[in-house]
């Protein structure tokens, strides 16, 4: 059994990264948008099973023999010309084209039951450091393995959290916090090595570098006095630029969905409140699911 | 030496000796990913409620393994010294080109960290009195791509790059060495800690 990439616009291979290799200097990578990744996994009844990570444009994919799939995220589906529900456990019948256009902002995730992808350091996921597959392109072919179906778990339409203006952060004790929360940031460029915001007024200041430290995803730099840049699951786990803080976990999948140009808020947390927030995300993605039962 | 929490799944000590603290930090937290720079290691736990509740002080006492009775590794590496910035490095030092060859062949290396990109190794004097490359500038303008083998100095320290990236370290040599395959269970030939000597070569 296996499934075949008719068209690929900007899709990559993502599962839960590689985080063994990274005092080697290797990325974590991994599904931009943990949360999504992890409801898209509950729907097959998985845990790490390599998703495709629609970025951009569309991804369509043919299937040789039946197969339990699903879509999360922002996206619009299409199956053989008839449309197709977001954030469900379904069966494609063999000989038919899955069509999924991500409609964004951030990615959707397309998941396949029982989808075999070779791990490269543990980890199946592409990683613009040349690790993992390189982007998926028509023509690829993955092979799939009998798995048993799921039909029946299916997603709360707003299973994706919309970016609502702020982002929560511990502030590095060393950086006065109210630089960052008194000034607007706009954000310029999003990538999944990182978000670079520029600041809305310019207050001057200097520019320093600082010994290259370990840093880890969702850490928030300082390259320039009116500059930002927020470290995505791409970026390397070293980095020599000041640091002012590091989103808290619980926000990390919303760095994927903020977008370009909006105003961003970054408002400054305690670390209990930090840690009630991820409890919250815990209670938040069990409320999404939905299971009818009807497990085979 | 401080130790504080990085964020809400992270701990980062302040230490000279980064490299040995590292090799006892993963021993002490095996399921966590614990990453090195050059004078501090951070342990990433991983979720915030996976950090154990006296993460600080446990992080903060935990003593560095000796390099020497873990691995104990020593590296020769041939470079062919040939760099493009080669002259211009030497000339910064008031050093005639044989005489920076030289220094940079005698020194004794360690491998501080690795970063930048996987298996690229930020090396400093084993003994940090005899370094006179701390005020070697890197490049104001980057190149877009330096080749793989390429050796660098900058700031004190020298490095290798595994692949073709974009970099600014002054370009001394290249070497054959390959630094990184990621279908070898140990992919990194060099890892934090190992000593390293440059070798001349035709």
């Amino acid at each position: 059994m296996s499934v075949t990439v008719v068209r690929a616009d900007l899709s990559l291979v993502q599962d839960a990264g590689r985080s063994a290799y990274s005092h080697l200097g290797v990325p974590t990578s991994g599904a931009w948008d943990s949360d999504s990744y992890a409801l898209a996994n509950w729907l097959l009844a998985e845990s790490t099973l390599p998703l495709f990570e629609v970025l951009g444009g569309s991804l369509s994919l043919l299937f040789d023999q039946v197969a339990c799939i699903c879509v999360v995220g922002p996206a619009k589906c299409d199956l053989s010309g008839q449309v197709s529900p977001i954030g469900v456990a379904q069966h494609v019948p063999a000989g038919q084209h899955l069509l999924v256009s991500q409609t964004g902002p951030g990615p959707a995730y397309v998941g396949v039951a029982g989808m075999q992808v070779p791990r490269t350091l543990g980890s199946a996921s592409t990683c613009r450091s040349g690790l993992g597959p390189p982007p998926i392109s028509a023509g690829d072919r993955f092979e799939t393995q009998a798995t048993p179906t799921t039909l029946g778990r299916h997603l709360r339409p707003d299973h994706v959290r919309n970016f609502t203006g702020h982002i929560n952060y511990l502030p590095d004790p060393e950086v006065a916090a109210h630089d960052l929360v008194d000034r607007g940031w706009a954000l310029d460029t999003i990538a999944r090595n990182g978000l670079r915001l520029r600041a809305t007024y310019s207050t001057g200041g200097e520019t320093s570098n600082h010994p290259s430290g370990p840093v880890l995803p969702g850490t928030i730099q300082l390259p320039g006095p009116d500059e930002l840049i927020i470290l995505g699951p791409d970026s390397g786990p070293t980095g020599g630029y000041p640091i002012a803080g590091v989103v808290v976990s619980a926000d990390l999948s919303l760095l994927s969905r903020i977008p370009i140009g909006s105003e961003v808020e970054l408002r400054p947390v305690t670390l209990p409140e930090a840690q009630l927030l991820w409890a919250k995300r815990d209670s938040w993605l069990a409320a999404r699911q939905l299971d009818l039962g009807l497990m085979t | 030496m401080s130790t504080n929490y990085f964020g809400d799944r992270a701990v980062l000590r302040h230490a000279d000796d980064s490299a040995e603290l590292r090799s006892a930090l993963a021993a002490a937290f095996p399921t966590a990913d614990v990453r090195v720079g050059l004078d501090s290691v951070l342990v990433v736990f991983t979720a915030p409620d996976a950090v154990p509740p006296d993460a600080v002080d446990l992080v903060a006492t935990v003593e560095p393994t000796p390099i020497a009775t873990t691995t104990g590794r020593r590296i020769d590496v041939p470079v062919v010294y040939d760099g493009p910035d080669l002259a211009v490095v030497a000339a910064k030092l008031g050093l005639a080109i044989a005489e920076f060859i030289d220094l940079h062949s005698e020194l004794h290396w360690r491998v501080a960290m690795l970063g930048f990109a996987p298996g690229f190794p930020y090396l400093v004097p084993v003994d940090p009195t005899a370094n006179q490359l701390t005020d070697l500038p890197r490049l104001e303008s980057p190149r877009t791509k330096v080749p793989a083998g390429s050796v660098g100095v900058a700031a004190g320290m020298t490095c290798i790059y595994p692949s073709q990236l974009p970099g600014g370290w002054l370009l001394i040599g290249r070497t054959h060495l390959r630094l990184f395959d990621p279908a070898q269970s140990s992919p990194s030939t060099l890892i934090p800690g190992d000593h390293v000597r440059f070798r001349p070569s035709p």
